[in-house]
């Protein structure tokens, strides 16, 4: 690690644009310190589903949670003996009172198998409208918003000003996948690609030396002192007599609105940070996977630290040849039931999971000087899978249920500024059950993309189209038969129960 | 109900509501009261009855084929290709009837205009063989001062459409500054993104006029803001370095109608002409080819239907220096693709020239595939007969009321099963003869059964044919086309078919009226008022006795065009 490098707004002045430019500034300055606590999003995702018996605590355990509400089971972590569970290990210990573990959530959206776009989105991507329509009956997906990280990311700073940082590592094509959605200009989502760590550091810290910033964030601090520009043109003009009142009003509204967007390019500009080591250009395969992954987490870190966005999607596919594992990947084995193959199962979730303890360590152990909390406090990590528990019989894994997406594994880390209620796992099966294995039925998945969008301070009109309350679809997963009817739907513009303050 | 039927009655029921509106005293323009005695004019034969003070001038936002266009004009065709995906998001709004009539920005407004601005300054800063095509000497290394600062002056003359002042250019050098610590590059990217994110950049904004003597709020604008008026009003674009240069030296009488000539005579004026004629006439999109008609290429086939009616308008207006009577009445088409050509009739070899249609099918603009082309009536080869109405009644400036619910019939009368045997005429007939409808209907319903002998395609028909669920004849009507016009007078002459009423229309002083309310309109981005009726009786006067492109240069050239008058301004 290098030194950490201040990127104050002050140096930035001195250093690239000289003392007697800075003084007209002063006023901006000020709002800038004056700006709320920094919340941060991360999505973590994981590919190929999960065994439950693999990420759950114990079924004694978990069955002895009590019913603190209609359909809320509630187990305080601390409260557990040992590892919370084979993948949530004792490394996880320093993280229970940071972590959400929520169980029976059921994806609601019509999919089936392998699909990237429900994580973020609620809804199910398909390969031309017809089918979409076809399977969402009077809904114009036209319409629909884009996917949460982008609409977080709008909140906080304007989407199309900072947009979300894609990081990922994928074995199947050089840019991998990231479940990132915005819509084009036919309504369809449209994946934004992941970037590999050498291309992810070249745009974030690449041109480091001027001032001590990189190119992206002496561009954003740029932008915010030209809005600052257009502000003092419109101040030497309004009082012009040829400016009717109304004339004033109309460019009144535009400039406020620059101004407002010049605050939150102020709020990726501050504070203190080190970036991190230049990465190689790699590809992913067995001898390099992990130090991919470990660099993803190093840029994450650095580039919320050094405010150059506050919105990460990190895709770190176990599926490529992982050193230790084996050359079939996580997907083959995912549909096995050898004890060889649930054993790999539990190695890629294992190795996932390391990462995501880098993550939450760095983020741990750094403070925000917004308000002097850590990072982890301040953010929310959303752990999710693309596909449900795939474990069968009696609930015991090595059973191949065709990635069926009900009981989806969903974890949540950090507070979000104090807004989550972190330490406790969260059962919210119903009296209800479904399919092959006779599963309970739970609460549907939409609300914790709902939570998580309350928890990064958006507000329903943010997200609901025509304002009518909902996020992504209820049309269940038609490859488990969901019960539509059964599943738990609730008040949609609340978070999920028990996990707010 | 469900949507669908909503949306095909909406525009009975709107006509049902306006019979409140008859029974109040009328107006030049308005419909008259029902006395079957009193000869009636619906028109006055002037829009200027006594002179006024202009009416109050609105603050106008660069519409989005403006931004486009001014973008285009300002950066290298690479720069702005590379910026596609940013300025493809930049939002089409409006707030009346014309594209120039812009709404108030919205905050995700705001957000496009800058990523946009981001994207085009900083590919700019980072290529040096954009730079050069910008202005060559940022393409060289080192950047002088004397090549930023012409490049700041120019940049900011074309950008801001004026010249710049010593204050205009000393924020330039802020924004300039703002790069220049990392390199003069950088500085150059500062001042694109400063500029396009500007608001005299994205407004038209007109602060630099001088108070016009004993008008009160009323101020002469500058030669340039003037030529801003011209260049966006025919261009729908900045001006260019001509009309600047022309601004410099004065836009006096005979210079100000010289570059009028020059920007109407200018290929980029014909898309400005296209589109104002589109939104009058309500054809903001490719009409949509029902099913039955059964064409290869539907969406080919209704892109040529646009095309056509675009074509025609142009022609007529800048090409022939045609009149009124002659965009209503002139047969002549230019068609460029085959599945057009048959449906109007054509040859093969018609295709790409200039011919005349069957004169007992075709006559002018209200008679193109373009324009009457309406959604698919259900089992039915028939065009819509109330959307066709108040397609017209919109060529006549009579505007509707807004629709009564209360008045919704519990069948749609569009559908041939709810009266087997009857026309879609005599099934609206049937309905819309009640008090409370008809006083509307009795005219519309008429309208639009003028151009009954017009399938909803555009096609011309012989017979209106009812057809099973495959489209199979089921049954053959015959059509009465037979119409009241009521154009200038209540109780004029009855017309028999669409041929006979655009005669009647090119003849009258109620269309070329409305054009001439609508073209102030589109000028000026504000909605007519009486207040503007001075300045649109120029262009009313030319259309009587000229051309339609000398009521333009008429309206264009007038004085009240060079005034900007602030809100509230008493005679």
């Amino acid at each position: 690690m290098k030194e950490p490098v201040q990127l104050g707004r002050r140096s930035f002045l001195v250093g690239a644009s000289g003392l007697a430019l800075a003084v007209p500034f002063l006023p901006s300055l000020a709002r800038a310190q004056a700006a709320a606590p920094s919340r941060c999003f991360f999505s973590w995702r994981i590919a190929n589903g999960y065994f439950g018996d693999q990420w759950y605590p114990s079924a004694s355990a978990m069955n002895a949670a009590p019913l603190v509400e209609p359909n809320v089971r509630e187990l305080a972590l601390s409260s557990l003996p040992g590892p919370i569970s084979p993948i949530l290990d004792a490394e996880f210990d320093p993280f229970r009172s940071d972590m959400l573990l929520l169980r029976h959530v059921d994806h609601l959206s019509w999919m089936t198998g392998h699909k990237a776009t429900p994580a973020l989105t609620g809804w199910c991507d398909f390969a031309d409208t017809a089918d979409w329509n076809t399977l969402n009956p009077g809904v114009d997906v036209t319409t629909l918003p884009p996917s949460i990280d982008q609409l977080m990311a709008k909140k906080l700073y304007g989407a199309v000003a900072v947009p979300p940082l894609n990081l990922s590592i994928n074995f199947t094509a050089n840019n991998g996948w990231s479940c990132s959605y915005t819509k084009g200009s036919n309504g369809r989502f449209v994946a934004q690609p992941g970037l590999y760590p050498h291309a992810a550091y070249n745009l974030l810290f690449a041109g480091l030396g001027n001032g001590g910033t990189s190119v992206a964030a002496r561009r954003a601090q740029l932008r915010a002192d030209s809005i600052d520009l257009v502000r003092d043109h419109f101040t030497a003009v309004k009082n012009n007599p040829a400016l009717s009142s109304e004339d004033k009003k109309s460019l009144t509204r535009y400039v406020d609105e620059v101004q407002q967007l010049g605050q939150r390019l102020r709020t990726m500009t501050g504070g203190a940070c080190a970036p991190p080591s230049a990465p190689p250009l790699l590809q992913p395969d067995e001898a390099t996977v992990d130090q991919m992954a470990r660099a993803h987490v190093d840029i994450a870190l650095a580039a919320v630290q050094c405010g150059l966005t506050r919105v990460v999607n990190l895709y770190l596919d176990p599926d490529v040849v992982m050193p230790g594992i084996n050359s079939r990947g996580h997907h083959s084995a995912s549909h096995d039931t050898t004890a060889a193959d649930i054993g790999y199962v539990l190695a890629s979730h294992r190795w996932s999971m390391k990462h995501l303890k880098r993550l939450l360590t760095g983020l741990k152990g750094a403070i925000d000087p917004s308000n002097g909390q850590s990072y982890l406090h301040n953010s929310l990590v959303l752990l999710t899978n693309e596909i449900g528990n795939q474990s069968g019989s009696s609930g015991t894994s090595g059973t191949d249920l065709n990635h069926e997406s009900y009981d989806m594994q969903v974890a949540l880390f950090g507070s979000a500024n104090g807004y989550l209620r972190p330490g406790y796992l969260l059962d919210y099966r119903t009296d209800h059950r479904r399919g092959r294995w006779s599963e309970w039925v739970g609460i549907a998945y939409n609300r914790v993309l709902i939570t998580a969008m309350l928890a990064m301070g958006l507000t329903p009109p943010d997200w609901e189209v025509g304002g009518v309350p909902g996020y992504g679809s209820l049309r269940g997963d038609q490859y488990s038969q969901t019960p539509i009817g059964k599943v738990v739907i609730g008040n949609l513009r609340s978070p999920l129960p028990r996990v707010a303050r | 109900m469900n949507s669908r039927t909503t949306r095909l009655l909406l525009p009975m029921l709107t006509l049902c509501a306006c019979e409140a509106s008859i029974r109040t005293p009328v107006g030049p323009g308005e419909l008259p009261n029902d006395d079957p005695e009193a000869p009636v004019s619906l028109v006055a034969p002037t829009l200027c009855p006594t002179p006024t003070l202009p009416a109050a001038t609105v603050q106008l936002r660069l519409t989005r084929s403006q931004y486009l266009n001014a973008i285009a004009a300002l950066l290298p065709a690479s720069t702005v290709a590379a910026a596609s995906a940013e300025l493809a998001a930049v939002p089409q709004s409006r707030a009346g009837l014309f594209s120039s009539q812009q709404a108030e920005v919205t905050p995700s407004e705001v957000e496009t205009y800058h990523a946009a601005a981001f994207k085009l300054a900083f590919e700019l800063a980072d290529h040096s063989a954009q730079l050069a095509a910008l202005e060559p000497c940022l393409g060289t290394a080192p950047i002088g001062t004397a090549c930023v600062q012409g490049f700041l002056s120019r940049f900011g003359r074309r950008a801001f459409r004026r010249p710049m002042s010593s204050a205009d250019l000393q924020h330039l050098n802020r924004a300039f500054q703002l790069g220049a610590g990392t390199s003069p590059q950088e500085g150059i990217g500062a001042v694109v993104y400063t500029v396009l994110t500007d608001f005299e950049f994205l407004h038209r904004v007109e602060h630099s006029g001088t108070r016009a003597a004993g008008m009160g709020e009323v101020f002469v604008l500058t030669d340039h803001e003037l030529a801003s008026r011209l260049a966006f009003a025919l261009w729908d674009a900045p001006p260019d370095d001509a009309l600047l240069d022309a601004a410099d030296v004065g836009l006096g009488g005979p210079a100000l109608a010289a570059q009028v000539d020059r920007l109407l005579s200018h290929p980029k004026a014909r898309a400005t002409i296209a589109r104002f004629y589109t939104e009058w006439l309500g054809v903001t999109a490719s009409p949509v080819v029902p099913a039955y008609l059964k064409a290869q290429d539907p969406a080919a086939l209704g892109d040529a239907m646009r095309r056509e009616l675009e074509a025609f308008v142009t022609r007529v207006t800048l090409d022939e220096q045609g009149s009124y009577r002659d965009l209503m009445t002139r047969p002549t088409v230019l068609v460029d693709e085959p599945q057009l050509a048959a449906l109007y009739g054509l040859p093969p070899s018609a295709l790409g020239q200039v011919v005349t249609l069957p004169a007992s099918e075709r006559a002018g603009v209200l008679t193109r595939a373009g324009w009457l082309a309406t959604a698919a009536v259900k089992s039915s080869n028939a065009g819509h007969l109330i959307k066709r109405g108040a397609h017209f009644a919109q060529v006549l400036c009579r505007p509707l009321p807004p629709p009564d619910p209360n008045l919704f019939p519990p069948q749609n009368p569009a559908d041939p099963s709810t009266a087997p045997g009857m026309t879609i005429r005599e099934r609206f007939g049937a309905l819309t003869a009640q008090a409370q409808c008809s006083g509307c209907h009795v005219r519309l319903d008429s309208w639009g059964g003028a151009f009954g002998r017009y399938g909803s395609a555009g096609q011309h028909l012989d017979a209106e044919v009812v057809f099973d669920d495959a489209f199979a004849p089921v049954q053959s009507l015959g059509i009465d086309a037979t119409a009241i016009a009521d154009l200038d007078q209540a109780r004029e002459p009855r017309v028999d078919g669409a041929l006979e009423l655009s005669a009647r229309l090119g003849d009258s002083l109620s269309g070329p009226q409305c054009l001439a309310k609508q073209l102030s309109t589109h000028f000026s981005g504000r909605s007519y008022s009486s207040a503007d009726g001075c300045w649109a009786e120029q262009a009313f006067k030319a259309l009587q006795h000229g051309s339609l492109r000398s009521a333009i240069t008429a309206l264009l050239t007038a004085p009240e065009l060079k005034l900007k008058a602030h809100a509230g301004v008493q005679p």
